[in-house]
Parts: C-alpha cells; structure tokens; sequence
C-alpha cells in the first residue's frame, strides 16, 4: 500500500511560504497543491525544503497559467498530463498503482450563481470521466493496473450540492462503502461512485 | 451485380472532404507530427455539446485541435476549440486559450469564419502565430530530455 502525504491549500493570491514550510515538516508532506499560487515564492519554497532535506520539484509543462500549481518529492513520480484554466491533471505511479489527480478551481459563488456552478461541474465531471476512460483504455492494452480517479480542489460547492452528489455531476456519495460497491445505475447508463471525504468535517 | 443507387463514387467522395474543416485540421496534425519528427503529434477529437448549452451557443459539435506529446507520457494541449454543426461545413466558430467548460458558459469565439478562405485564413493566423510558436518549442524541448 502506498501512502503519500498530500495538501490542498487555495493560497488566495498570497505568499505564504513560512506557513507553507511550517506543515510540510509537521506533516512531512510529499506532495503540496495549491491553487490562487500566482504570488508563492516558489523559489524560496524549494530552495528551503533543499536544504532541510528536501528535493521537491514543481510539476508543470506549460508556465502559462500559475493559478493551480503543484510541486511533489522528486521521489514520488508525478506526470503533468493537461493543464486546463479551471483545472489540471497529474498522473502519479507508485509501487506499481497508478492514479490520477485532477486538480480543480473552480468558480466563486461572486462570480456565478449555484445553478451555473452546478451546470458547470457536470460538463467538468463528463470531461473528466472521459479522460480517466482513455487512460485506462491504454493501460489495459499494455495489461497494466487501471488508474484510480482522486479529485481535489475547491469546488466554490457544498458537498451536498447537484454538481457533487449528482449522478452526471461528480457522483460523490459520503459512504465509503457504499462508494466501493463501483456503480450508480440509471436509464441504462453507469457511472462510478466518488468517495467525498468532506462529510466528515460537517459538523465539526 | 448488386445495384448501386447511391449518387456518389467512393474516391470522388474521399476527395470531396478534403477541404472540410475537419480534415484540414487533421492534415496540419499530421503535418506536424511530420516537421517534429513525432514527437509531438496533432490530434482532432469531436465532442458533442449537451442539449442546453446547443441552444445557447448555437453549434452542436465542438472539435478539440490538441498537441500530444508521447515522451511527456501523452502530455496533452489544446490550442483551439472548433464549434460547428454536422449538417453544415461553415460557419464555425473559433475559440482560443479555453475549453469547453467556459465555452458553453460564456460562448465569446475569437473567429467566426462563414466560409473555408476565412477558415484557412484564421487557421494560418493561429497556427503561425508566436504564441503557438513557443509553445511547441518549449515542449519540443521537454520531450527531448
């Protein structure tokens, strides 16, 4: 079983680079995802984790977008495979277990209203699945494992809105069993079940 | 002798594509997998636009022009998004630096092109353009260490 440690931090467009170093040696993290990381000092970031010991790297192809950025243990080995406005999509293979990241940022409740938002994440959520199926596609010509769907960000949605729990949205349930049953079935169409962890924090 | 009444020749009608939007897009794909040796390679995916956003925008199809690049582990880029509708070659319409996503919910086209001159036209402009340009070289460069 592998185990990375990972973050999700929306940095709201401000360098928090202390903050940021502090949780990575509590949480001995190995693989850092922000989003609103246009004023990070990136630099500084690895150029510290460098010399505590550290070798993280910044994954990214393309320098056109700086909004979702993520940066992981050289150790770890993580793929750029598309780098989107709203979202981003990482291949990570580990001991033989392949996963995907889809890293989203999605839009504020300023800009659009919950109806759009939700409309929204159901193309998103399509485009997605798609991508995952032709990924999987190819590994099962080269009879490799299927890749597994992680999906992290800030959705601007409630866990409970249409565009997460529905089935053409994200199709994200808060039972993890019920989650690895594999299917929701309707009108002839089936669509995989999320495990949405967030239902745990409700509350709290 | 079975009885042919359809209306066209099976050449005559591969030729008689050619110059669609669809198969100009291909052509440059595969010119650039020619000029890059194949490291990076052009690939034109049809995605149909659901229901609601077909009213709004007006097309049904948008076609994705994407730049994959094998050594980068199929590393994917979209430079365009062709909005069109399957009964009609043109109009179609341009987007540039989107997706889908924000298209079908705020549809601005950087070209609407009425006919195949003001499509090669638009096309040559964003294919040749130093946006473009770069962005080939850098993953060019990557997918050579």
């Amino acid at each position: 079983m592998v185990t990375i440690r990972c973050i999700f931090w929306n940095l709201n467009n401000k360098n928090l680079v202390t903050e940021v170093l502090d949780i990575v040696e509590y949480n001995q993290l190995d693989l850092l995802i922000f989003a609103e990381a246009e004023k990070l000092d990136t630099q500084y970031l690895l150029s510290t984790l460098r010399k505590n010991g550290k070798n993280f790297e910044v994954k990214k192809i393309l320098p056109k977008r700086e909004d979702i950025l993520v940066i992981a243990e050289r150790k770890i080995k993580v793929i750029v495979a598309q780098e989107e406005s709203h979202y981003s999509i990482y291949k990570i293979i580990e001991n033989n277990q392949y996963y995907l990241l889809f890293v989203v940022h999605l839009d504020s409740a300023l800009h659009k209203d919950e109806r759009a938002r939700n409309a929204r994440v159901q193309g998103l959520s399509s485009q997605l699945r798609q991508f995952e199926e032709r990924c999987n596609e190819e590994q099962r010509e080269k009879i490799l494992p299927c890749y597994e769907a992680i999906v992290v960000g800030d959705f601007n949605l409630h866990p409970f809105s249409e565009g997460i729990v529905g089935m053409h949205g994200f199709n994200a349930v808060f039972d993890l069993y019920k989650a690895k049953d594999g299917v929701r079935k309707y009108n002839g169409e089936s669509l995989k079940f999320y495990y949405n962890p967030m239902w745990k924090l409700m509350g709290k | 002798m079975s009885l042919d009444l359809w209306n066209f020749d099976k050449d005559i009608l591969k030729r008689s594509i050619s110059d669609m939007p669809n198969a100009v897009l291909k052509e440059q794909g595969d010119l650039l997998t020619e000029k890059t040796d194949g490291n990076i390679y052009g690939r034109v995916m049809n995605i149909n636009i659901k229901n609601s956003a077909v009213e709004e925008i007006g097309y049904s199809i948008a076609t994705k022009f994407e730049l994959v690049v094998p050594a980068l582990d199929n590393y994917v880029y979209t430079i365009l998004i062709m909005y069109s509708n399957p009964e009609k070659n043109y109009p179609v319409a341009i987007t540039i630096g989107s997706n889908i996503e924000d298209d079908t919910d705020s549809f601005n086209p950087r070209y609407v092109c009425e006919d195949k001159k003001k499509f090669i036209d638009a096309l040559k402009e964003i294919l040749s353009s130093s946006d473009v340009t770069e962005i080939i070289k850098t993953l060019y460069a990557k997918s050579m260490f």
